[in-house]
């Protein structure tokens, strides 16, 4: 960590606000471009990320500062999109309905910059988040199954299982695809 | 094959990161965004306070209200069960006495 968001990390330690603040401004795209992937909805991805910065300001104190300050922040935003979809389950059919406008709305943007909005991109945006997030986490970001497991609170196994459950899906649906 | 799905979904999550822009807000919007959140989950924290301790107080008086009227609902009881025997026995009688005329 570099020296200036050392001197951050104390002062949110201490409970300073606008130290926090300036670090949220610093990792802010970071933070987006991961809370995008995982949700793979642009506009839950804005709530989330909106969310993800009060629990941080709320619970800052509660940073102990060994890890790193990207990674308390992609599990704060992490479990906050997991209970927002156990939320979300009870009124299923309206958060469907919702899913599928947004999902259009990232395919837009992706298509707007002259990139294709792939099979992959597609098949991956259908996963259940359950196998998404940790399929992120583990061959994008390169956590082990241990961190993840951590981050998720769910077991080791588990995650593993998911990985491999996830991989197995993209690959048969790829397939479909293919032909 | 397992290496290849490897490589294209981490080719799809390194589009999207390369493909879209984010700007990031200023710190003081940032203090600005994440007050008005704590301010509207500190609303939303008082409201389910009021709401349990709505709940909590009539089931108490509920409560109450069972235990102070037992005397009451202890008498209702015994009326009930004391007309509700007179009756059983009164028609057990009629029926025997109808046997007996039949003998």
């Amino acid at each position: 960590m570099e020296k200036h968001e050392e001197l951050l990390v104390k002062k949110i330690q201490a409970g300073d606000e606008e130290a926090l603040a300036e670090l949220l401004h610093i990792h802010y795209a970071f933070l987006y471009r991961y809370v995008l992937k995982m949700t793979m909805d642009a506009v839950v991805a804005e709530e989330i990320v909106q969310d993800t910065m009060l629990k941080a300001y709320l619970h800052m104190k509660q940073f102990n500062g060994k890890g790193r300050f990207t990674t308390w922040l992609m599990t704060i935003a992490t479990r906050t999109y997991v209970d927002s979809l156990r939320k979300k389950k009870r009124d299923s059919w309206l958060f469907r309905k919702a899913a599928d406008e947004h999902n259009k709305l990232l395919k837009w943007q992706i298509e707007s910059k002259n990139e294709e909005f792939d099979e992959v991109m597609e098949v991956i945006q259908k996963l259940d988040a359950i196998y998404r997030i940790p399929l992120l986490l583990k061959h994008y970001y390169g956590f082990s199954y241990l961190e993840i497991g951590q981050m998720m609170m769910i077991k080791e196994g588990t995650v593993k299982s998911r990985v491999h459950k996830s991989l197995n899906m993209v690959r048969k649906e790829i397939n479909k695809y293919e032909g | 094959m397992k290496d290849e799905i490897d490589k294209k979904v981490l080719e799809a999550f390194r589009k999207i990161d390369e493909t879209i822009d984010v700007s990031a807000p200023s710190p003081q919007t940032i203090s600005l965004l994440i007050k008005e959140k704590h301010e509207v989950h500190i609303k939303s924290v008082k409201r389910e306070l009021c709401l349990f301790l709505l709940i909590a107080v009539v089931i108490i008086s509920l409560l109450l209200l069972l235990l102070t009227n037992a005397p009451l609902i202890y008498g209702f009881i015994q009326v009930v069960g004391i007309i509700g025997v007179t009756f059983y026995g009164l028609y057990k009688a009629r029926k025997r006495n109808r046997e007996d005329l039949y003998i």
